[in-house]
């Protein structure tokens, strides 16, 4: 009786315990937040999902939300960090490098070239896969449009400017790496050398005007995509930084006349910002309810206080407060962008450029291009081929939308110099915590930071030879590629 | 000692059929020498035979014997077995001695048991005795500084909080922590929290109901549990019931009270306000704003001339205000403790149960624990062949950490950081809560924010486990095991709408879930031979399975209508979301072979087979073997001559194990969603594929000595290993101009060399007075042997022939007398003013390379006294704080007194803090200095006296009348002295320091009384 009860009890114990799945089918696992490879790139929904994704990082805070708003600044004679501080960006106002504060360049660099390689598996990948041709053409157009852009950040930042390429890099004019492959795994050794900056240029450009190719003309993605319209901006730019006026004009001109994004009266400019899109806008990031930017991340966050919203951490220098002051004086808009404020017994001045708009914190909308860019780059571009007249006619009109009063007429003599200075501090005014332009800027004319204290605004000035000028490649980098050569001076 | 119970179980279902042919009836008394008092439960049986019974609660038995030429054994837990030939005597009183050796004692091997003299293999043992009643949570701190090669090391003092056990140092760049087994069963370890700063998923265990911990630390003794064995294994078994004719309670209460171990020695106000206006006048010379600020502050004084105050004079900072925000933050701690225990039963059922609280309140503000433990052992013998056991244990933990780390509300942090000129309160005695309020870099009112946020943990975790036992012969044994492990933890973490962190959103809550659930089954066959008299095998057999599930969800609402109303239903907006659940599984065969001649010669064969889902389909089953010798000496004819030698044994043993530790999908390419622009859905890829990825392997070859004398007075254990850690998962740097930053794949090799040595001596011995002494001390070295072919350094602090994570940092250099500036070594260790990337020094290890402890254990009468001292040295530690409170660039944050005090000041000043400058603005110093340099890496050694026990027996005389059989007095101490020269506030931490929450001085007062 006991071994009958005994061998059925354990009978029934066996049973509970002997599963039954076989080993090998048991330990086969799949996630279920996650898909392969060979699934994420099977089909048009994949690849366009990957693009939405690239947008996305396009927003970050390391990227082009705050950081690439207020680093330049920073760096250049824009901004700087207030006495009181949390400690963020501290390093920037004096252009130190090695600090655990300094993302600058070691974020962007991996993350730049994270979005490239996901660029160039959709690329790889797209004509495997079966959709229209449409589909096909817009995906082909935004990602080499945005290829383009982010190596041409990539070059903004590590190296040196297309016009002044030395000092050189170990004797040799470097850009970034090139990489137009996707990388796809372990079994690649891909730790491929700098390319020198002419070779990037060509990328850039190529990317570019390739991308037009696929684009439509009708800008149906207008303005928060790469669109025709934005890309046609972008090499207006490009021609800008390479030195090649008449192009530069041509593109600018073209944009200028694109109806959807006109200048706005000097009126409606302060509304302009409070606006999605705004207006003026050729490229926007757009941000929705979901993005939540955050106190951290956001430009409103670092860069304006009001009660407990905001870090209120960055500051507009004394010299840049005093221009202002001079272009509030006659009948300017622009610098009413700012706000005094009083920072724990400190007066500073804020950007209220990004506030967050409908009364969302840290929610702002991100002007990749604005129509004045393009303004100021027919102006800078037809002074540099002597035509002052055209130069003279486009610094006008934008005058005469930023100051209340009509303007007819600026007071610049005709020569290049002059309008050098006059059109670089037109940027300052019209650009200041947007896009790093002030340090662009300078950076692709070969200026020294003009730095210094005064009024006891920290930093000295940066010569344009100096090292810091040019980005560090992050160490990690260097260290896993043999290939790579670090930036002098780093 | 589950095998004895088991035994003598075993032997009572077979009375039923002996008792036809007994003749001789022998009764008889058991008491125990060191108190004469009698002992219930002891197993008298005759030996060779199956003949057996236990004494009452009185002591008493009565047995029935064939005949006058058979041998009586009797055996007690925790008492030297006796053996007494019954010739003509019918009755036989005997006297137990206390087991004081140890070399009978079980040691539990993993799927067996055996006994210490007869082990191979190295394992640690910790015996319930030594852990009972400690004030501390977490069965993982109770083994602290008592068994040799385990190291033990605190994440910070945070009741409930993580503990960092390693088990002969680290050897893996992924992980170190050993494998848990409870009673059987795999259980779930580290923090389950997402919020908690520090949590610990052992921290419910209450270890009071355990009843052993053996730690099996090299490969022979491990590599039964091959695919998770590398790292060590810590095999806990808890306390069973026992056959008694009376069910023995237990209750004990107790009370404690806590303190921090140190506080930091701050600057006052009237010197913060000094330092204030100091760092801006070297920087940018007179400086009116920030004179005229300090007064409108009221934190400086300036003659007033025409009315108006004089800003060119010499500041007056008699009047400066001074508020402690140390001392505010800081609050005595309480601990109450509660424990109910019973255990008896019957011949065929036993059983132990116990329940237990605790609540503590920690000695620093906003941090609270609580524990509810319940668990019930159940023993039954179903049939003469089969049995079965059960365990089943639930506790419940509440942990409220309200901030820690780099938040400004942290209160240990904003403590040091807000400079002390700032008030508490206003004039009506409310809070000063406005969050711009206070001056300097902490904008926010952290004893505020304590008051009105929360972040509690609250934990359950269940074992479950059942087994069931055939006994086929007497010789092979089937168990069958089915354990379930559930672990679920709700956070709840609350930012009230009227503190700092809360105000911008109108409130914040996390809601965070975690669950973690795991089934386990084993099945083994054991089975064991006597082939004549020299020949013994023993061994086992065995098959188990582990799948685990991972399932998580968060949820983070913001706007809420009013602070009492503060759960997610009335948040206006939920801002954040999450959820994944994740599955592994592990598949393994196992086997074990004893072989012992003649108990002089010892062999033992260990393999494992296990299967991992984490890994790709190429290389996902692994082989793990070991063997290991054992040379009894003692035993040798030609040792025979030598008096007072118990046992001298050599081992060695040489075998592998493994560690699965990388992350689930590890192999896998993979994509992750998530985002979304414009809301179209965005996919971004995560990570690589490595179809290669594969096992950790580590392996030791380990050698040995024992020697035990002079009747178990004294007993030396000597282990020398080497353990070579293999095809280490590491995240392979890859340039980012790839696209990737980095791939999980198998690189490198270590190396840890070590010594281990315990030692146990009974120093005296008397009726009414012993004294034993228990000293372990171990060293261990660990060096990175190979990184990858053709790269032996990655700057993420790992470099061949350094030790694993040393520090890789700017060498600080002191101040140049002459100005005042602060001084770097460049790489060839020359000053510079401008140190870089490249001229960072190599500091380490951040492991200790020696720890251990002391115990003394004092009896006198019905007086007993242990004091436990433990201590460690050679660790280098990132006194991370100091980058913030020894700054000499501040005017934002409250620092250490010496910043002003040891400051220089002229040339020729000799000394380790620079002239204080804004910002750091030295001329000429373009690239400096970031405040991490080798000024705050400072080497750790220390020594604790770790616990101080007292306890007072009441006479049984006094006891008796009310039918208590045993009451015990007690007072412990735990932290009470240490020893170092640390500048942080504990120095038993490793690794960063950051604002951590100190370990507590605590004094605790209880009861214990058994009836």
């Amino acid at each position: 009786m006991h071994i009958i009860k005994s061998l059925i009890s354990l009978f029934l114990m066996s049973l509970l315990i002997l599963g039954a799945t076989s080993c090998e089918e048991a330990l086969e696992k799949y996630p279920r937040a996650s898909m392969a490879d060979e699934e994420a790139m099977a089909d048009i929904e994949g690849i366009e999902a990957t693009l939405a994704g690239l947008y996305n990082r396009l927003q970050t805070g390391s990227y082009n939300h705050a950081e690439m708003n207020l680093a330049g600044g920073l760096l250049a004679d824009q901004l700087k960090v207030a006495d009181a501080n949390s400690g963020r960006f501290i390093a920037y106002p004096t252009n130190r490098e090695a600090t655990s504060s300094f993302s600058f360049d070691r974020n962007n660099w991996a993350g730049i070239y994270n979005d490239i390689n996901r660029i160039n598996m959709m690329l790889y990948y797209i004509d495997d896969v079966e959709a229209t041709e449409d589909r096909v053409n817009r995906v082909k157009g935004q990602a080499k449009a945005m290829r383009g852009y982010l190596y041409f950040d990539l070059m903004k930042i590590f190296a040196r400017p297309p016009m002044y390429q030395s000092p050189l890099v170990e004797g040799e004019p470097l850009g970034v790496i090139i990489k137009t492959d996707p990388f796809l795994g372990i079994d690649e050794d891909t730790f491929a050398p700098r390319s020198t900056i002419d070779e990037c240029y060509e990328l850039i450009q190529d990317d570019f005007e390739s991308s037009l190719a696929y684009l439509p003309d009708d800008n149906p993605d207008f303005p928060y995509y790469f669109t025709d319209i934005s890309v046609r901006a972008l090499l207006a730019r490009l021609h800008l930084f390479l030195g090649n006026w008449q192009e530069a004009v041509n593109y600018a001109e073209e944009v200028i006349a694109y109806p959807d994004a006109s200048l706005v009266e000097a009126e409606n400019y302060l509304d302009a910002f409070a606006d999605a899109p705004g207006a003026e806008s050729i490229f926007e990031l757009g941000y929705t309810s979901a993005d939540r930017p955050g106190m951290n991340t956001s430009v409103q966050g670092l860069a304006y206080q009001e009660g407990a919203v905001g870090y209120g951490d960055i500051i507009l220098r004394h010299d840049l407060q005093e221009l202002l002051d001079e272009f509030r004086g006659h009948g300017d808009v622009r610098p009413e962008m700012t706000k005094d404020y009083n920072k724990e017994g400190q007066d500073v001045v804020y950007q209220t450029k990004f506030r967050g708009y409908r009364g969302e914190r840290y929610w702002d909308d991100i002007r990749i291009i604005r129509t004045a860019e393009m303004f100021l780059i027919a102006a800078e571009a037809h002074a540099e081929l002597g035509q002052f007249d055209q130069a003279r006619d486009y610094l006008v009109e934008l005058r005469d939308h930023r100051v209340i009063e009509d303007v007819d007429d600026i007071q610049v003599e005709d020569n290049l110099d002059d309008f050098i200075d006059f059109i670089m501090t037109e940027r300052r005014v019209e650009f200041f915590s947007e896009m790093s332009h002030r340090w662009f800027d300078l950076r692709r004319r070969g200026m020294d930071i003009p730095k210094g204290c005064p009024d006891n605004d920290p930093g000295h000035p940066v010569s344009f030879d100096d090292y810091r000028v040019v980005g560090r490649i992050p160490n990690a980098e260097i260290e896993a590629n043999e290939n790579c050569i670090q930036n002098p001076g780093y | 000692m589950r095998e004895k119970l088991f035994f003598s179980l075993l032997l009572l279902f077979m009375i039923s059929f002996t008792t036809a042919v007994a003749q001789i009836t022998v009764t008889g008394t058991v008491t125990s020498a060191e108190d004469e008092e009698p002992i219930p439960g002891v197993s008298v049986s005759v030996r060779g035979t199956t003949v057996g019974t236990t004494t009452d609660v009185d002591g008493h038995y009565s047995i029935e014997v064939p005949d006058e030429d058979v041998i009586l054994e009797y055996s007690f837990v925790g008492m030297q077995s006796q053996e007494i030939m019954v010739d003509d005597q019918r009755t036989i009183d005997v006297e137990l001695e206390p087991d004081v050796v140890g070399l009978d004692e079980v040691v539990v091997t993993g799927y067996g048991v055996q006994r210490r003299r007869d082990i191979t293999g190295s394992v640690s043992s910790v015996r319930s005795q030594e852990i009972e009643g400690m004030p501390v949570t977490g069965i993982d701190r109770a083994i602290q500084g008592r068994a040799a090669g385990v190291q033990v090391t605190s994440g910070s003092g945070v009741p409930g909080g993580h503990v960092s056990v390693i088990v002969r140092g680290i050897g893996s760049f992924t992980s170190n922590d050993p494998l848990y087994i409870v009673d059987g069963v795999e259980i779930e370890t580290g923090s389950m929290s997402g919020r908690s700063a520090s949590h610990n998923a052992l921290a419910g265990l209450d270890f009071n109901d355990i009843e052993s911990i053996d730690i099996l630390k090299d490969a022979a003794a491990s590599a039964i549990y091959g695919a998770r064995g590398a790292a060590g294994v810590v095999i806990i078994t808890t306390k069973r019931g026992e056959e008694a004719e009376e069910t023995e309670f237990n209750f004990e209460i107790s009370r404690g009270y806590s303190e921090g171990i140190s506080d930091l020695d701050m600057l006052d106000g009237p010197d913060f306000a000094r330092l204030n206006l100091a760092t801006f006048e070297n920087y940018v010379g007179y400086y009116e704003p920030q004179r005229e600020f300090l007064y409108d502050r009221g934190w400086a004084d300036f003659p007033i001339v025409d009315g108006e105050p004089d800003f060119t004079a010499e500041p007056d900072f008699s009047n400066t205000p001074h508020h402690d925000w140390v001392d505010a933050v800081n609050r005595s701690g309480e601990v109450w403790d509660a424990r109910l225990t019973a255990r008896g039963g019957s011949e065929k059922t036993t059983f132990f149960t116990s329940l237990s609280h605790n609540a503590t309140q920690g000695h620093i503000i906003g941090y609270d624990f609580a524990r509810s433990n319940f668990r019930v052992n159940l023993d039954h013998q179903a049939t003469e062949r089969l049995s079965f056991d059960m365990q089943a244990s639930a506790n419940i933990t509440d942990q409220n950490t309200t901030r820690t780390g780099g938040a400004f509300t942290n209160p240990i942090l904003s403590a040091y950081f807000v400079p002390p000129v700032n008030r508490m309160y206003d004039e009506e005695g409310n809070f000063v809560n406005h969050p711009r309020d206070l001056y300097g870099m902490v904008p926010s009112h952290s004893i505020y924010s304590v008051e009105k946020d929360h972040n509690i943990a609250t934990t359950l975790k269940t074992v479950l486990n059942m087994s069931a036992n055939y006994e086929f012969t007497d010789h092979i044994t089937y168990r069958a095991t089915f354990g379930i492990d559930y672990n679920h933890n709700d956070d709840e973490q609350w930012y009230d709408p009227r503190a700092s962190d809360g105000i911008a959103a109108n409130g914040i809550l996390y809601d965070y879930e975690y669950t973690i659930y795991s089934y386990q089954t084993t099945q083994t066959l054991n089975f064991n031979y006597l082939a004549g008299d020299a020949h013994n095998v023993d061994g086992v057999v065995g098959f188990e399975t582990r799948d685990r599930i991972f399932r998580n969800t968060q949820v983070i609402g913001e706007n809420f209508p009013n602070p009492h109303m503060n759960v997610m239903n009335a948040a206006a907006e939920v801002v954040g979301w999450g959820g994944d659940e994740t599955e592994r599984s592990r598949r393994g065969a196992f086997s074990r072979l004893n072989y012992t001649y003649d108990d002089r010669y010892m062999l033992t064969l260990t393999g494992r087979y296990d299967g991992s889902s984490r890994f790709g389909a190429e290389n996902r089953w692994g082989f793990f073997p070991a063997a290991a010798l054992g040379w009894r000496l003692s035993d040798e004819p030609f040792m025979a001559g030598i008096d007072n030698l118990d046992n001298l044994m050599l081992r060695l043993s040489y075998g592998t194990s493994g560690t699965d530790a990388a992350g689930t999908y590890a192999a896998l390419g993979l994509w992750s969603g998530g985002t979304q622009y414009l809301g179209d859905v965005g996919i971004y890829p995560t990570q690589l594929p490595n179809r290669y990825l594969t096992w950790e392997e580590s392996t030791t070859l380990n050698l040995a000595i024992n020697l035990a004398a002079f009747d178990g007075r004294m007993n030396l254990d000597v282990d020398l290993y080497n353990r070579w850690s293999e095809e280490l998962l590491l995240d392979r740097p890859l340039p980012a101009s790839t696209g990737w930053t980095s791939i999980t794949e198998n690189v490198g090799r270590t190396l840890n060399e070590g010594v281990e040595i315990s030692l146990h001596t009974v120093n005296i011995q008397r009726d009414n007075f012993q004294w034993s002494t228990d000293f372990n001390i171990s060293f261990v070295q660990n060096e990175i042997l190979e990184l990858l072919p053709g790269q032996d350094f990655f700057s993420t602090r790992r470099k061949v022939g350094r030790a694993i994570n040393d520090w890789f940092i700017e060498q600080w250099a002191g101040v140049n007398p002459a100005d005042g500036r602060p001084m770097y070594y460049d790489k060839d260790w020359n000053i510079t003013y401008n140190p870089g990337y490249a001229d960072r020094h190599w500091m380490g290890p951040i492991q200790p390379t020696r720890y251990g402890g002391i115990t003394n254990e004092l009896q006198i009468g019905n007086f007993a006294a242990s004091v436990f001292f433990q201590y460690s040295g050679g660790s280098y530690r990132f006194a991370n704080h100091n980058r913030y409170v020894q700054m000499h660039n501040t005017a934002n944050l409250n620092q250490l007194a010496s910043t002003w005090h040891d400051r220089w000041q002229e040339p020729g000043d000799v000394t380790e803090v620079a002239q204080p400058v804004y910002g750091n603005n030295y001329p000429g110093e373009v690239a400096p200095p970031t405040s991490s340099t080798s000024r705050i890496i400072e080497r750790v050694d220390y020594v604790r006296l770790k616990e101080i026990n007292l306890q007072y027996t009441i006479p049984r005389s006094l006891t008796q009348r009310y039918n208590i059989d045993n009451m015990r007095i007690f007072v412990r101490g735990a932290n009470l002295l240490t020893w170092d020269d640390y500048s942080g506030w504990d120095p038993e931490f490793t690794g960063s320091d950051f604002f951590t929450y100190p370990q507590g001085r605590t004094v605790t007062i209880g009861i214990n009384t058994s009836f």
